[in-house]
């Protein structure tokens, strides 16, 4: 089934049970990891990465079926999902991109299972806590409020707060509650499981990216981050939030291919 | 037909501006700005008072029940304030609605402190057992709302097999691992106190009651009409598992005015029903349901309300017509009260009645007339309703002479 043009949906075995993995692209494989509201194929980082990578895009555990929930307790079992399903890819190492919920995977994944992960980019990554720069309750809130949470423009706010009010179908609702729920499980009440303690053990070279203005995962995490993992940049782009890929979507695709090395397929 | 006192024991000060200063009641009102301990040392007595005057009344059972963070109650714990009414009452059972099991660790703590209670009141004991709201447990006590049932039951499961077995064992649940079971007190009742459960819609609940022989309560605060479809639901589920359609496996909350007329009604509690309403049911809607706490569907329907409503906080300012006519709060002439029971027990099929004569900011004594006037005027009018069932849902164990209290002589400095 190919989907949004680019992407096609390919089901592999991981312990078991049937995953779901949009795959599409042209280039080196490169691995995405989607943020809490879901995979969407035409979201336009991913349709970007796509035209100068093979795009392999995992749909999290329990986004489309909560069973699939069943044997994965804690972020331990979490990262060694991954490390499974690259095997069921058919992929030895990979380089990894992980937006917020799937910026915390990506680590945790780099952190336990580091020969895993080539080079690694982390979009807004949550996973550290800092009493200083609380992290919003995005999962203690009505949904207008967790929309304004995630942009930094304050006019794109409330523009998708109220976009928002007359978009989803039933269907993308539902998704949306699997998708909450599948992250709650992990995250609950603190998305802190320990990470910090981690960060040493990531070998792959990393990039971090976040958005001065993130109202969820305040930016001040950016350094705290690349000052844990040994080979780490950040970058903090002015005026974006939470949703920096796609607020700045041409500015950290250029950032993530020259990153990665692919300067010449950018062009 | 059994009735029992239900005091919720609210905190009476809440702030009449509280809706343009805070965002809830529940979760993060702050304490330090507005609970004021001295004046909650005269409360506890009253609310103690209100439940020892309900067992000389005639009530068959008082309630207590357990909420975290809130002004809405102020019973963090049940047990404590049913350990505080074994020494002033002697007949009326101690209905403890319920522990919210899944926030214990071990949930042990809860067989241990259940049986201490059975065993200090002589077998009074009626055992609840709750999931416990989403403010109380997910924001509150931090607990993954999406783990929550599955712990709780798994708490639940402990427990009895604690008071039921017959040496020490191990258990290895999911969520707790203990070497050695082996509680002291064991309960006067054996082989364990009656169990209820205060439930909500779900099929699983109505099934997991018959299965296990638990009561099912319904503690609905809006009104018994709407809550009928709940009900119907777990008659049909009773029938379904072939079970006795015996209306003592039910039970419902009522919130009940007694007075002369509607009018000396209104005079009387419109203002208490209102304070309730619109102070102590004053909710974050973020906080209402939690990732995980209610299924996808469930969970869509409140992701859909909170993107269509405008205004998303609908803080209804109910007012005391509202209040009756929904049936909120059943109020009027003892005739009236009669008469609205009477149906409602009828199309409910529930033997067991839990009345709030006490609710939100209502003083003392007007609680205390509401409570007698209930017991006295009302209660032996529907008392005769389902004689011909056997309640197997109620503690049959209580011992026939209990200790009593010394007298004490002198006096304390």
């Amino acid at each position: 089934v190919t989907i949004d043009g680019s992407l096609r949906r390919r089901t592999v075995r991981v312990a078991g049970r049937d995953r779901q993995v949009l795959e599409g692209g042209a280039g080196p494989p490169l691995l995405w990891l989607h943020a809490a509201g879901g995979l969407d194929p035409s979201s336009p980082p991913v349709r970007a990465l796509a035209r100068r990578f093979t795009v392999v895009a995992p749909v999290a555990p329990g986004f489309e079926d909560l069973d699939e929930l069943a044997d994965l307790d804690d972020v331990h079992d979490l990262a060694l999902h991954y490390d499974d399903l690259l095997d069921a890819l058919g992929l030895d190492d990979a380089d990894v991109v992980g937006h917020s919920f799937g910026g915390m995977i990506a680590a945790e994944l780099a952190a336990h299972v580091p020969r895993r992960v080539g080079r690694l980019v982390l979009l807004a990554p949550v996973g550290l806590w800092d009493d200083r720069f609380p992290v919003a309750d995005f999962l203690g809130c009505p949904e207008p409020e967790r929309q304004r949470l995630l942009w930094g423009d304050p006019s794109v706010r409330a523009q998708q707060a109220g976009a928002i009010a007359s978009g989803p179908t039933p269907e993308a609702l539902l998704a949306r509650a699997r998708g909450l729920t599948s992250v709650a499980k992990f995250v609950w009440p603190i998305p802190d499981k320990g990470l910090r303690r981690r960060l040493r053990r990531i070998k792959a070279r990393t990039l971090i990216i976040f958005g001065e203005e993130d109202a969820l995962m305040p930016a001040a995490y950016a350094e705290q981050f690349s000052a844990g993992i040994p080979d780490a940049r950040d970058v903090v782009l002015a005026g974006a939030g939470h949703m920096v890929p796609v607020e700045r979507c041409d500015e950290v695709i250029r950032l993530i291919g020259d990153f990665l090395g692919n300067d010449e397929a950018l062009a | 037909m059994k009735f029992h006192s239900f005091h919720l024991m609210p905190y009476p000060d809440l702030p009449a501006d509280m809706s343009e200063r805070h965002r809830s009641v529940w979760v993060d009102l702050p304490a330090a700005q507005v609970y004021d301990p001295v004046r909650g040392h005269v409360v506890y007595h009253d609310y103690l008072d209100q439940l020892e005057h309900a067992e000389r009344a005639g009530f068959d059972g008082i309630c207590v029940n357990e909420h975290h963070q809130t002004g809405y109650g102020l019973m963090p714990s049940p047990n404590l304030m049913a350990a505080a009414l074994c020494r002033r009452t002697s007949r009326a059972k101690l209905v403890v609605m319920a522990n919210s099991v899944a926030l214990y660790n071990p949930p042990l703590r809860v067989a241990e402190e259940l049986a201490m209670l059975d065993v200090m009141s002589g077998g009074r004991l009626v055992a609840g057992f709750s999931v416990g709201t989403p403010f109380d447990t997910a924001y509150s006590y931090g607990q993954n709302p999406v783990t929550l049932r599955e712990r709780y039951r798994e708490g639940v499961d402990l427990i009895l097999r604690a008071w039921e077995a017959d040496e020490p064992f191990p258990f290895n649940g999911k969520y707790t691992q203990l070497r050695y079971v082996n509680p002291w007190p064991r309960p006067i009742q054996s082989p364990r106190p009656p169990v209820w459960i205060p439930g909500s819609r779900s099929v699983e609940t109505w099934e997991w009651c018959v299965e296990h022989d638990f009561l099912y309560a319904n503690l609905s605060y809006r009104g018994w009409r709407p809550a009928r479809e709940m009900m119907d639901g777990y008659w049909e589920t009773v029938e379904r598992l072939g079970a006795d359609p015996n209306p003592y496996r039910a039970g419902f909350l009522v919130f009940v005015g007694v007075a002369d007329s509607d009018a000396e009604a209104e005079r009387l509690y419109a203002e208490h029903a209102r304070y309730f309403f619109n102070r102590c049911f004053y909710i974050y809607p973020g906080f209402m349901n939690p990732p995980g706490h209610t299924s996808p569907e469930s969970m869509r329907k409140t992701l859909e309300r909170e993107m269509t409503t405008a205004t998303y906080r609908d803080v209804a300012d109910l007012d005391w017509p509202e209040i009756v006519d929904r049936g909120y709060v059943i109020a009027g002439s003892p005739d009236s009260v009669v008469q609205q029971l009477d149906e409602l027990i009828g199309e409910l099929h529930v033997g067991h009645l839990m009345v709030l004569s006490h609710f939100g900011s209502m003083p003392r004594q007007v609680a205390m007339q509401n409570t007698t006037r209930f017991a006295e005027e009302v209660m032996p009018r529907l008392r005769g309703r389902f004689s011909d069932w056997e309640d197997r849902w109620w503690p049959t164990q209580t011992l026939e002479t209990l200790a009593e209290p010394l007298a004490l002589e002198g006096r304390t400095a």
